[in-house]
């Protein structure tokens, strides 16, 4: 059983045919040639394939391709814009939250929406936007500290 | 990945009713969070998923004429959590919803869906249970109210009737100023299920109600009643009191998250903790008037 959908991913209109039974991870990575959403547990419990939903994060293998029909996704190619790093990225890179990078985009997005709806959050509201996003590297400190330097980039402390 | 199932989305409550009716292997799918790992794994195998999101007042949350707050089943738990918030009474379901799985899951996971799968473990469970919810149920030719008490069959089994479908949960306003309190023990901070879930609602007329998750086949009211003391002036003794009596209402299984033994210890631990807090908060709120 298949459905046409309308939807946008990273502003750029896409139409497409889908299963009813496909997962809107696989139409990013393996129809829409967005691989920088990764897929880790595939049962909600890693993050790796966090995106933005109408501006909210959700895990992408937990939602149905049939189910974005109208609405607004964004992924980790949808941070830059080719020309320099979002200033969220940037953090990653000056604080070293990077090391396998393989929950980085996950870890991106999870923050980008905490950031966008709260541009000062304490380090408890940190922690708990990224409660979701495992990672075996970095011991999330470094995490921590690059999305609080992105949400006050004027200050030079976390 | 997924069996090849069909995705339907109705264009109202009676016709979401007639198609579950009508079609014995579909299920009412809101976040799917929960049904498309059992997917996934293999453990289940719907012919349709119907979709209910988008359903008049299915993600709705508000609050009534008479105090009371409706609820839309879908409603994912941040939703609920950010709405409750602040409002003195609702701590429970506040603090339950908080603590189901993550922040990504929550944006998706409704109430409904936690109830629905009659986990002995759902966090919102008990929480619903010491607020005296009452569901509404649409079937395919009417329409019922039952208490939540009266929700939970067994492991997996609700009193949903086939066809039947979860519309929304009503919370009666609480008299003031009552205090409640969800206390989960887990593995982990967060994602993970809970171990024991307590949770303590006490009334200013001296009432207390205490319902547990993960102590027993189904989530538990394992005590309503009146005590001695109002909870402001609450002293160890009446505490201990309280914990000897439900204490003897789980029956708890060892399982690869606890122990029998560790659940039935918990039981008390989170409880006594639970008091705690709910009697400091009474306090604050008396010394606040």
């Amino acid at each position: 059983m298949q459905r046409k959908i309308a939807f946008t991913v990273n502003q750029q209109q896409v139409e497409i045919v889908v299963d009813t039974f496909e997962r809107l991870i696989d139409v990013l990575r393996e129809r829409l040639d967005l691989t920088g959403t990764k897929e880790g547990c595939g049962g909600g419990e890693c993050g790796a394939c966090t995106v933005l939903l109408d501006g909210e994060s959700i895990n992408s293998c937990l939602v149905l391709a049939v189910e974005v029909d109208g609405k607004a996704v964004r992924t980790v190619e949808g941070l830059s814009n080719y020309l320099e790093l979002d200033k969220l990225q940037q953090a990653f890179v000056n604080e070293g939250a990077i090391q396998c990078g393989f929950c980085t985009p996950g870890m991106l997005m999870s923050a980008r929406a905490l950031l966008d709806k709260n541009n000062e959050p304490t380090v408890a509201e940190i922690r708990e936007a990224i409660s979701g996003n495992l990672c075996r590297c970095t011991g999330y400190e470094r995490i921590v500290v690059a999305v609080s330097k992105a949400a006050r980039p004027a200050s030079a402390k976390a | 990945m997924f069996n090849k199932f069909d995705y339907v989305v109705p264009t109202s409550w009676a016709d979401a009713c007639s198609f579950m009716a009508s079609h014995p292997t579909a299920m009412i799918y809101a976040g799917g969070t929960d049904i498309l790992v059992r997917c996934r794994e293999g453990r289940l195998l719907p012919s349709h998923l119907v979709d209910i999101k988008g359903l008049p007042g299915a993600t709705a949350i508000a609050q009534a004429e008479d105090g009371s707050i409706v609820i839309g089943a879908a409603t994912p738990l941040n939703a609920i959590e950010r709405f409750l918030k602040g409002k003195a009474g609702y701590e429970a379901l506040v603090q339950a919803a908080h603590v189901v799985g993550s922040w990504q899951i929550r944006n998706r996971a409704s109430v409904g869906g936690n109830i629905c799968n009659a986990s002995p473990a759902a966090d919102t469970a008990p929480a619903l249970l010491v607020l005296e919810a009452t569901l509404r149920l649409v079937g395919p030719s009417d329409e019922r109210i039952l208490p939540v008490g009266e929700f939970f069959l067994a492991p997996g089994k609700t009193a949903l009737l086939p066809g039947e479908i979860l519309r929304s949960i009503v919370l009666p306003a609480p008299a003031e100023p009552t205090v409640s309190i969800y206390l989960k023990a887990a593995r982990t901070k967060a994602v993970d299920l809970a171990q024991v879930g307590v949770a303590l609602l006490m009334l200013p007329d001296k009432n207390v109600r205490v319902a547990l998750g993960a102590v027993a086949p189904v989530p538990l009211l394992a005590w309503s009643g009146r005590q001695s003391a109002p909870p402001a002036n609450w002293t160890t003794e009446e505490t201990e009191r309280l914990v000897s009596v439900v204490e003897q209402m789980v029956a708890p299984i060892t399982d690869l998250r606890a122990t029998a033994d560790y659940r039935r210890h918990m039981v008390g631990v989170l409880l006594r903790r639970a008091v705690g807090q709910a009697t400091l908060l009474h306090q604050e709120r008396g010394e606040g008037r």
